[in-house]
């Protein structure tokens, strides 16, 4: 009697074991981010390009940090402004932002000059990053982040022509490398909790 | 004494299919996509580029993760996100949502995901 309780409990121990193993293993495998994730990360080229001062911007000048790209323009209606807002909102929850860059790009060099650019990021905050230049070097840069751009004429339109762009935000790591991008419309809640991960990994 | 190890057996039963279940969770919620090599210049030179639905339907919480390795040399586009040449990217859908957008490899370049609420969410119409 006793030996067959002996092997009950054994029994019990090792269902359990088997079921804990699995659950810690899936835990410990790591953290799920919330952005779609590259995998290798894709290692990026280094590119100039001019800032709301009119100096010169590199890429490689933000190397150690956390860097969130999006290419929009000044002029846009709606998904630029959204996915900055978007942005703000979801640096507000994390402690550390200081060490996260946030890069706006223009696509729309014609009307978004330095100054242009200027008033309209420093909207948002200190973490943001106007950059405008020729439309031959931005046009360089949109290559390696598969993202586009394209003059649209709308007819009877005030702002005389909207230019059509990718809206996706792509978060770039230390190592200068693309890790993770969110689509338009992604929830600030989840660019928050990648953005705390990854400066956790960075601190510990 | 015939009834305890009777017991016993189905608990270690259980636990071998519980453990065997959740091990294969992460594999039965993802969907993969495989971009081959020579994709972009196949359907350049008008074959076919990869065989990929023009409409890929998931369900949060059950087939909500979805996997595109691109093989091919040159970036791709897939509906919302961009995959770098011998690159996988990986992305797990935790709410309802529904995106269309360019696609590279298919035919037409078009391409939507529908992401479908779980079943017991009825939070969501």
């Amino acid at each position: 009697m006793v030996k067959v309780k002996t092997r009950l409990i054994e029994m019990i121990i090792i269902s359990l074991a088997l079921l804990c193993l699995t659950v810690g293993c899936q835990s410990i495998s790591g953290y799920d981010y919330k952005g779609a994730v590259l995998d290798p990360p894709t290692p990026l080229d280094d590119f100039e390009l001019t800032d709301t001062k009119g100096q010169p911007f590199h890429l490689s000048d933000t190397d150690g940090e956390i860097t969130l790209v999006y290419f929009g323009y000044t002029f846009c209606p709606d998904v630029c402004p959204l996915t900055m807002w978007d942005v703000k909102t979801a640096l507000a929850d994390v402690p550390h932002k200081d060490q996260v860059n946030v890069v706006f790009i223009s696509v729309d060099p014609e009307r978004d000059t330095p100054e242009v650019l200027g008033r309209y990021i420093s909207a948002f905050g200190p973490e943001f990053i106007g950059l405008t230049d020729d439309w031959e070097k931005v046009e360089d840069v949109l290559q390696p982040f598969g993202a586009y751009a394209a003059k649209e004429e709308v007819d009877g339109s005030s702002a005389g022509y909207l230019v059509s762009h990718t809206a996706r935000l792509y978060l770039v790591n230390p190592k200068r490398e693309l890790l993770l991008m969110y689509p338009f419309g992604f929830e600030p809640a989840d660019l928050t909790s990648d953005l705390n991960q990854l400066l956790d990994q960075e601190t510990s | 004494m015939k009834a305890l190890s009777i017991a016993g057996g189905a608990i270690l039963l259980v636990g071998v299919l519980g453990w065997l279940a959740l091990s294969q969770f992460q594999t039965l919620r993802t969907v993969t996509y495989v971009i081959p090599p020579g994709a972009k210049q196949n359907i350049e030179t008008g074959r076919s580029g990869a065989e990929f639905p023009d409409e890929i339907v998931l369900t949060v919480g059950l087939k909500d993760t979805i996997v595109i390795e691109n093989r091919d040399d040159v970036i791709h586009s897939f509906g919302p996100f961009v995959v770098a040449p011998h690159s996988q990217l990986r992305k797990r859908f935790d709410t309802p949502v529904v995106y269309e957008g360019v696609c590279t490899f298919h035919q037409d370049e078009h391409m939507r995901i529908v992401v479908n609420p779980a079943p017991w969410d009825f939070s969501v119409n």
